[in-house]
């Protein structure tokens, strides 16, 4: 059975503007109207506390924060504290995980799995940490596991929302604001770390699309989007 | 009729999750497949949802409790 789904490049957005979004598309394919979809974006620097989060993993007021330009909020995806900024994209698939998988925990594999793939196509060994989310790669130097790609989703009436992050080229300082996932004793890294180059989001926004179809065997179409 | 609210499958076999808060309490009136609790592990969030229209007559785990998949955590009078 041909399983077709869109994906939306929403480019460089507001988290709050981009989730608003993502909740208005999320309903629709609750009730049906609108198909599964990859949503990517790349947000302003803003650090997000999920529904596990540990105010001891918060380094910075909101005011200290707010004058290095950083936003701070709440969301409704699993996982604890988390920063989106610049150099980093941000993939939320809104689907009907069931089309795919049987359960939200072999969901969340698939996806560790789908980006661990597109790092190896960079020459980048990408691996799951047992007892910790995301996606991580061991630096070379040290040998110390750091963590490229973090992960925390959502499942509503049975529709995925949140997603993944996977860091390109961000601005790696922003990250020592937080204890990243409430993980005290790993490091945050990103692409660019083990490039001669780094890639552009958009290529690695269309490396993701190959890689999710390649896992779920799955045809994806562009579709644009108004944001009102 | 009484139901169950049962904390559904999000992964294979027994595995706990953390209910991160109740969205209804004892005596409020629901319909079928509205959010009434949310749950959490460090990966995913998953809301629980009532299997029919009723009302909550019980709440048997509290906020903050690790749950097992299948684990009846509520019952509701349809």
């Amino acid at each position: 059975m041909e399983k077709n789904l869109n994906w939306i490049d929403l480019g460089l957005i507001s988290y709050e503007e981009a989730f608003k979004l993502q909740v208005e598309l999320h309903q629709k394919c609750v009730d049906g109207v609108w198909e599964d979809t990859l949503l990517f974006q790349e947000n302003h620097p803003i650090i997000t506390l999920g529904r596990s989060s540990h105010e001891k993993n918060l380094l910075y007021s909101k005011e200290e924060l707010g004058s290095m330009g950083i936003g701070i909020t709440s969301v409704s995806r699993g996982g604890d504290i988390s920063y989106h900024g610049n150099g980093q994209l941000i993939i939320s698939p809104i689907l009907h995980f069931e089309r795919y998988v049987k359960t939200a925990h072999q969901y969340v594999r698939c996806l560790e799995e789908i980006v661990i793939n597109l790092l190896e196509t960079y020459h980048i060994p990408g691996k799951r940490v047992k007892g910790r989310s995301g996606v991580w790669v061991q630096d070379s130097k040290t040998g110390e596991d750091k963590k490229i790609s973090a992960l925390g989703i959502a499942v509503s009436h049975g529709v995925t929302l949140h997603g993944l992050s996977i860091n390109v080229n961000p601005n790696l300082s922003h990250f020592s604001t937080i204890i990243p996932c409430g993980i005290e004793d790993k490091g945050v890294t990103s692409m660019e770390a083990y490039v001669l180059t780094p890639p552009s989001l958009v290529e690695i926004r269309n490396a993701f699309i190959i890689a999710f179809n390649s896992m779920f065997g799955t045809q994806t179409v562009e579709r644009m989007i108004e944001i009102t | 009729m009484k139901y169950e609210i049962i904390v559904p499958e999000f992964a294979e076999g027994a595995e706990e999750i953390n209910l991160r808060q109740w969205m209804v309490a004892v005596g409020d009136a629901v319909k079928k497949g509205d959010n009434i609790a949310e749950a959490a592990t460090d990966k995913i969030a998953i809301y629980i949802e009532s299997p029919e229209d009723g009302v909550i007559t019980a709440i048997l785990a509290e906020e903050g409790d690790r749950v097992l998949v299948g684990q009846i955590v509520g019952e509701l009078e349809g």
